[in-house]
């Protein structure tokens, strides 16, 4: 129940933030060398919110882990349930599987008596954000998509044309090869394909650019059941495998390190890198105060959308991920005060700020039409590359299949199976992961 | 004993039953069945005992067990024993410092130490790279070589310590009598000591044996159970599928199985140290 703070009404505050609750938020997040956030984020949020509410304490509850680490102690000690935190960062992909098991709260009925919700998120930023469960858990801060950086130096030194426009799974294959024979310093392409970074890498950049750009999905969102592999997931699995095998990629040892996507900063900084299909967000590097700063970074490199395999249907493939939110753990005992801290957070003027240092794409209007975020480079070419991003939904099951294709992907890539054993995997364990009623096969 | 009782019920045992009653569910990490799980029987070890994975896991888990304790560790206790008696007090206290210490610390050091050791721009590389040998890639090429290397590197103290022990116990008179009979030294170590170190062995190997099957840590940092599967004993195996695939259910399962074994290996070896079965020299 409420503790009794309801006496301490502080001069200048008509409205205590939180009514009677108690007056002290604890916020779980975790942090690496590199990324930023959500650590400056809160920090900046922290700072400002204590400012206008003087008697509110903040407590940060920083973890030094990669995210897989974290998120499996986060859920260890949100089923224990004691000594919770308030307020944690929620990925969409992990939300329904916490709604389900009862580990964080709906935000819907709070979220109606805040006006900012309907005026400056668009109602796609807000249908995008109801889980499976049809409530709303979490205020998204971004969006963010999958295209190819390139770098241009290194494309003009081996001749390649710039802009480069590749339109099908070949042209990325010759680049490649073109790249390994001018530019023999340079890694021609990196494929991610190792799992220990973590599943967004090799099956978010790599695998589905390539199974989407198939006449294979992976999901179907009409029928809510997960596809069996057919003929697009060998061809994505044997285009992964057959550039390994070619040469066109990165060293195995660097491929495997869960620190691989660090990489890519400081290697298309010193043209050390051809082309790489990533995310919106790879521009945290370069930007000011990013850990490779490099003011050039917009001039020269390139965003090119990921191609389809011939060529065909729209010609571009774009995987959608939507940002992480904050959202209010189950059992906290200030949850209108914890909505307060998430209102300012997502805030006009701290998401854009958020945008500037993730080069996460912004989801506000407000933030949209404002020249400051939209005039920064590959905003505009991400912002295009949304029209063709398909999604995965984000449901409670879906941990596994990523688990799953994570670890066939790695194995291809290195000659370990091959892509039609890979599809017989995926058919035969499917069916056990996620349950009979969510498989097409 | 009824304080022994409560003790060991309480930190061994419910723990034990716990999870035996949670390998019996379908408790998760994440989704409905974090909040509910349900009871499901058998079902987890059908599954666990149709995939393809225990096989290898279990091949796995027996090779490191053989590499790492029985001839790895047992054999260096042995020859380090064997090494350091009669030698200088500084020499044996050097030697001795040197390989405990290597046992004392948390299974992380030594884990993050071998790594650098073993990686691509490693210390053994930068060694073969000045004698003029190519590089290695021991953790990706032979990921069972390495982590069995590491584990004996980190736990031969225990097996020096008791082998020491037990040479020191054997009376100066047999090897003497021996010698005077005019057996060489590896005459004597044939014939005189080994035999009378056979029981120690025994128990040598049943202490380091159960250990070394629930070693994790160690091969988690070197290799990560990888790359892909080639070196995920059965305690990796039990992590992925507990913590990464948030099965908690099927996790539990694949430990009740590692339980059966380290059961089977002391059942095993109580019965062959049975009073009776020990030849007299």
């Amino acid at each position: 129940m409420l503790v009794a703070c309801g006496d301490d009404k502080q001069a200048g505050d008509d409205k205590q933030a939180g009514g009677t609750e108690p007056q002290t938020l604890t916020i779980s997040f975790n942090s690496t060398s590199t990324w930023p956030e959500p650590k400056a984020i809160l920090t900046e949020a922290k700072k400002g919110f204590e400012a206008i509410n003087p008697g509110v304490t903040i407590e940060l509850q920083e973890e030094v882990a990669a995210d897989d680490a974290y998120t499996t102690k986060l859920e260890l000690r949100l089923s224990a349930g004691n000594d919770l935190p308030d307020i944690i960062s929620i990925v969409p992909g992990l939300a329904d599987g916490w709604a389900a098991a009862g580990y964080i709260q709906p935000l819907d009925a709070m979220l109606a008596e805040w006006p900012e919700w309907k005026a400056a998120f668009p109602e796609a930023v807000r249908a995008g954000a109801i889980q499976a469960d049809g409530k709303t858990y979490l205020v998204p801060l971004a969006a963010n998509n999958i295209g190819i950086w390139y770098n241009k130096d290194v494309f003009e030194g081996a001749g390649l044309p710039v802009p480069w426009e590749p339109k099908t799974w070949q042209d990325l294959t010759d680049a490649a090869a073109t790249i390994k024979d001018k530019m023999p310093d340079a890694i021609p392409m990196h494929l991610y394909a190792g799992k220990a970074s973590g599943a967004i890498d090799n099956v978010g950049k790599t695998f589905l650019p390539l199974l989407y750009g198939t006449d294979s999905t992976l999901y179907d969102h009409s029928t809510k059941k997960w596809q069996p592999a057919e003929k697009g997931f060998v061809e994505a699995m044997t285009f992964i495998h057959d550039s390994y095998e070619a040469g066109l990629t990165a060293e195995e040892a660097d491929v495997l390190s869960p620190e691989i996507w660090s990489f890519i900063g400081p290697w298309m900084k010193d043209a050390e890198l051809g082309f790489v299909p990533d995310g919106n967000w790879m521009s945290f590097a370069w930007v000011e105060g990013g850990a490779y700063e490099w003011p050039e970074w917009g001039d020269r490199l390139g965003v090119a959308a990921f191609p389809t395999q011939n060529g065909q249907s729209a010609g571009k493939v774009s995987l959608g991920y939507k940002g992480a939110g904050f959202g209010i753990v189950e059992g906290s005992d200030s949850p209108n005060l914890a909505m307060e801290f998430i209102k300012f957070a997502s805030s006009k003027q701290s998401s854009v700020g958020y945008s500037q240092r993730t080069g996460q794409l912004a989801v506000r209007s407000d933030v949209l039409a404002d020249p400051a975020y939209s005039d920064r480079p590959t905003v505009a070419e991400f912002s295009a590359l949304l029209e063709y991003a398909q999604y995965l939904p984000g449901t409670e099951e879906e941990v596994k299949v990523w688990a799953l294709l994570t670890d066939l992907i790695e194995k291809v890539a290195f000659g370990k199976i091959t892509p039609q054993e890979a599809a017989d995997s995926w058919n035969s364990e499917m069916s056990a992961a996620v349950g009979a009623s969510l498989w097409a096969g | 004993m009824a304080p022994a009782i409560i003790l060991l019920g309480t930190f061994l045992a419910a723990p034990i039953a716990y999870a035996m009653y949670l390998s019996l569910t379908n408790a998760s990490l994440t989704g409905k069945a974090a909040r509910n799980p349900s009871f499901v029987g058998l079902d987890n070890f059908r599954k666990l005992f149709a995939s393809d994975e225990l096989p290898k896991s279990l091949l796995l888990t027996l090779i490191f067990v053989v590499g790492s304790a029985l001839i790895g560790q047992n054999l260096l206790g042995l020859l380090l024993a064997l090494l350091m008696q009669r030698r200088h007090r500084i020499v044996t206290a050097t030697v001795g410092i040197v390989v405990l210490s290597a046992y004392v610390f948390p299974e992380i050091v030594p884990g993050f130490m071998w790594t650098s050791f073993l990686s691509r721009d490693g210390v053994l590389n930068q060694i073969l790279d000045f004698v003029g040998l190519p590089a290695q890639a021991i953790l990706i090429d032979q990921p069972m070589l390495g982590v069995i290397l590491a584990d004996i590197w980190r736990a031969t103290a225990f097996s020096m310590l008791v082998y020491s022990a037990a040479l020191g116990d054997i009376p100066d008179e047999l090897v003497d009598a021996a010698e005077m009979d005019g057996a060489s030294y590896l005459g004597v170590l044939w014939h005189v000591k080994l035999p009378l170190l056979r029981r120690t062995a025994f128990t040598n190997l049943m202490l380091i044996t159960l250990p070394t099957l629930s070693v994790f840590t160690m091969i988690f940092v070197l290799t990560g159970g990888g790359p892909g599967d080639e070196s995920e004993t059965l305690p990796l195996l039990m992590y992925h599928k507990a913590f990464l695939f948030r099965e908690l259910g099927y996790g539990t399962a694949i430990s009740i199985v590692l339980l059966a074994i380290g059961s089977m290996f002391s059942l095993i070896y109580v019965i062959t140290l049975r009073p009776g079965r020990e030849d007299r020299a």
